[in-house]
């Protein structure tokens, strides 16, 4: 068991040195940071020089080890831009894109849970219907396009809430509405789906027979079961949650992590750019092998 | 008949809508009763209706599925009348069931003290020491060797035949007076088949509940019940006590269950009988066994017999076997 975990965690390392490579390369070929960073008047001996100062002369070999060489020290590098570590910048960003990210993941288990239970409970009926109707809109449906959509009502017509920025309990509200959707849709498919196959099992038959209430064979026994199954797709759940920051922090002007990168891809910020999706993935694979742990915990069988 | 039974089941039908939209009957007009300590056999082909029977009774028939007409008398009282939480009030302390597998009727996710606990403290409304006590010693009494740690173990940690005593274990938690086995034995294998089957008598000896064990094996009835009933494709065929059942059936269909089964009375099963039962939901004119009978007429084929009396306490649905029929019994 232990092994296991192990051997997942030296593959996902390995993934992620094949993901910076790629990274690595692929922004280097979006163009010619010195272009952003300087003055439309310039010579090409400040190009130069500031080539030189940024490290952009070196053969992409040499680059890539010296960033790899810092990374072991927990170095990412240096914004091009702002001058400042990239570790910084990450740092002072993060604690919005947490908040989001854990308000999104709050409302998604707050409403995908109940939802994906008593739709399953109540197959074919009218909340059955509409939870599969909003399921699958919200898988098929973009998140910025529900960002917007999200604005123009609430915040145009009726103006309840702001349209975008950060700092209050307002201003958190419709960002993370528009991050959990996708979330939350998943999550009802995949809770109904698992629970309507629990409740048709022997053991549930039995559960009823011992004259246990519908509630608790629901809430405890079902869920449980019918959880195990739901929880295999929480890493992707949690890839989700990422990818849809980036856009959903651009809809919603929200200084996350998610808007830095855009920002380090708008300006050629490379060691930005790559620091971020370095973050993404790592938290990607950490929330995996919490699953897995969970997973363990959770599944008498596997223990 | 003095003695109220615990179970009164009177003209009991379960019919199913079909895709067609035409109703179906599952289960045809059927009734029985047990008095209290008294075990019924129910015997026939799969799919004759058996484990329908059981789950009208115990009021879990699936959404599809409903009781057309009849009643259900718990210890006088018709479950039929009773809403869904009366009826769950009632289930595992009044009545209780165990499936048909074996293997698949616990828990995966729960261990046996949590599952075992549950009817424990609903029914009997024990907690704290005096719960912990009766865990050990409902598995002791359907003799689960180191009960205590076993109640800290998970399904998968146990034998099919100790699932199936742990499972027995849960039903009788709650003390009921009516236990329903459907097929109890038959995810297990020959020699644990009888190690379980004698656990049910011994424990029906020791509490006294009324049992009602569905079998597909002849043997297991004859060994364990004093009055047997014959189900085929949803109707009774015949029923009487079981010593005169096996020494004289009154229907083709009864003759061919016993000539199924070796002398020595190891396990065989059913299919034995040529031919197959005709689909349950089919519409048939005569009688419903009349197409694999070997004693078959023409009336048999053109008018649905009646389920009339052979004797003081035996009926049977078979006009061969009627006074003046051709069929020598
Ligand atoms: N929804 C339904 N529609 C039509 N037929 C059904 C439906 N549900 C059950 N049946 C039929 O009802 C019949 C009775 O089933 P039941 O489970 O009671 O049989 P059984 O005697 O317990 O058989 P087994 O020995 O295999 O357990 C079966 O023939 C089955 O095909
Ligand atoms: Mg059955």
């Amino acid at each position: 068991m232990f092994r296991a975990v192990l051997i997942r965690t030296g593959h996902a390392l390995l993934s992620m040195l094949a993901l910076l490579i790629i990274v690595f390369g692929l922004v280097r070929l979006t163009g010619d940071p010195v272009r952003y960073l300087l003055p439309v008047a310039r010579t090409p001996a400040q190009e130069q020089h500031l080539r030189e100062y940024l490290g952009l002369d070196k053969p992409l070999i040499v680059q890539f080890g010296t960033y790899v060489g810092n990374l072991a020290t927990g170095d990412l590098g240096q914004s091009f831009r702002m001058r400042m570590p990239v570790t910084e910048m990450i740092a002072q960003r993060l604690p919005a894109t947490i908040t989001m990210g854990a308000a999104a993941i709050l409302l998604t288990i707050l409403i995908g849970l109940p939802v994906g239970i008593y739709s399953a409970f109540w197959r074919g009926g009218i909340l059955d219907r509409i939870g599969r109707f909003l399921a699958a809109f919200g898988q098929s449906v973009p998140n910025f396009w529900m960002g917007y959509v999200l604005i123009l009502i609430f915040a145009v017509q009726l103006k309840w809430l702001p349209s975008g920025g950060y700092g209050t309990l307002g201003h958190l509200l419709l960002p993370a509405i528009t991050l959990s959707f996708h979330s939350t849709a998943g999550l009802v498919r995949l809770l109904r789906s698992s629970v309507i196959e629990v409740l048709n099992s022997d053991y549930i038959k039995f559960h009823r027979m011992k004259g246990l209430s519908e509630h608790v064979i629901l809430w405890k026994y079902a869920l449980r079961n019918a959880g195990l199954t739901a929880l295999s797709f929480a890493g992707m759940v949690v890839a989700a949650l990422f990818t849809g920051s980036v856009l959903v922090e651009t809809v919603f002007v929200w200084p996350g992590v998610g808007r830095l990168m855009i920002e380090g891809i708008q300006w050629r910020d490379f060691n930005v750019v790559q620091g971020v999706i370095l973050l993404f993935s790592a938290a990607y694979i950490c929330a995996n092998l919490l699953v897995d742990l969970l997973y363990i915990v959770l599944n008498p069988r596997l223990r | 008949m003095s003695v109220q039974p615990i179970l009164d089941v009177r003209g009991l039908t379960v019919s199913v809508e079909l895709p067609s939209g035409r109703r179906a009957k599952l289960v045809d007009d059927i009734d029985f009763s047990i008095p209290p300590g008294g075990a019924l056999g129910l015997v026939g082909e799969s799919g004759s209706g058996k484990t329908m029977t059981s789950l009208a009774i115990i009021g879990l028939l699936a959404p599809a599925t409903e009781v057309e007409a009849g009643e259900v008398l718990l210890e006088g009282e018709d479950l039929l009348k009773k809403s869904k939480h009366e009826l769950q009030k009632l289930r595992g302390k009044r009545m209780s069931m165990v499936l048909q597998d074996a293997l698949t009727a616990l828990d995966p996710s729960f261990t046996i003290r949590t599952q075992l606990a549950a009817p424990l403290r609903q029914h009997r409304g024990l907690r704290g020491a005096a719960l912990e006590k009766a865990l050990v010693d409902a598995l002791e009494r359907v003799h689960l060797p180191a009960s205590a740690e076993r109640l800290n173990q998970y399904p998968h940690q146990l034998s099919g035949g100790m699932r199936q005593r742990v499972t027995s274990a849960i039903a009788l938690a709650g003390e009921p007076t009516l236990l329903i086995a459907d097929e109890p034995t038959s995810a297990l294998d020959a020699t644990t088949q009888r190690h379980y089957l004698e656990l049910l008598k011994e424990l029906q000896a020791a509490t006294g509940f009324a049992l009602l064990l569905v079998a597909h094996d002849l043997y297991v009835v004859r060994d364990s019940c004093e009055r047997v009933m014959v189900m085929y494709s949803g109707q009774m065929v015949e029923d009487g006590p079981v010593a005169d059942v096996f020494s004289s059936p009154q229907h083709p269909y009864t003759r061919a269950l016993l000539g199924a089964i070796p002398e020595i009375g190891e396990s065989v099963a059913i299919e034995a009988i040529e031919g197959q039962p005709p689909d349950i939901t089919e519409e048939i004119a005569g009688c419903r066994f009349a197409a694999r009978c070997k004693f078959a007429r023409d009336i048999c084929r053109s008018s649905p017999p009646a389920l009339t009396p052979r004797g003081a306490d035996r009926r049977a649905r078979c006009f061969g076997t009627e006074p003046g029929g051709w069929i020598a019994t």
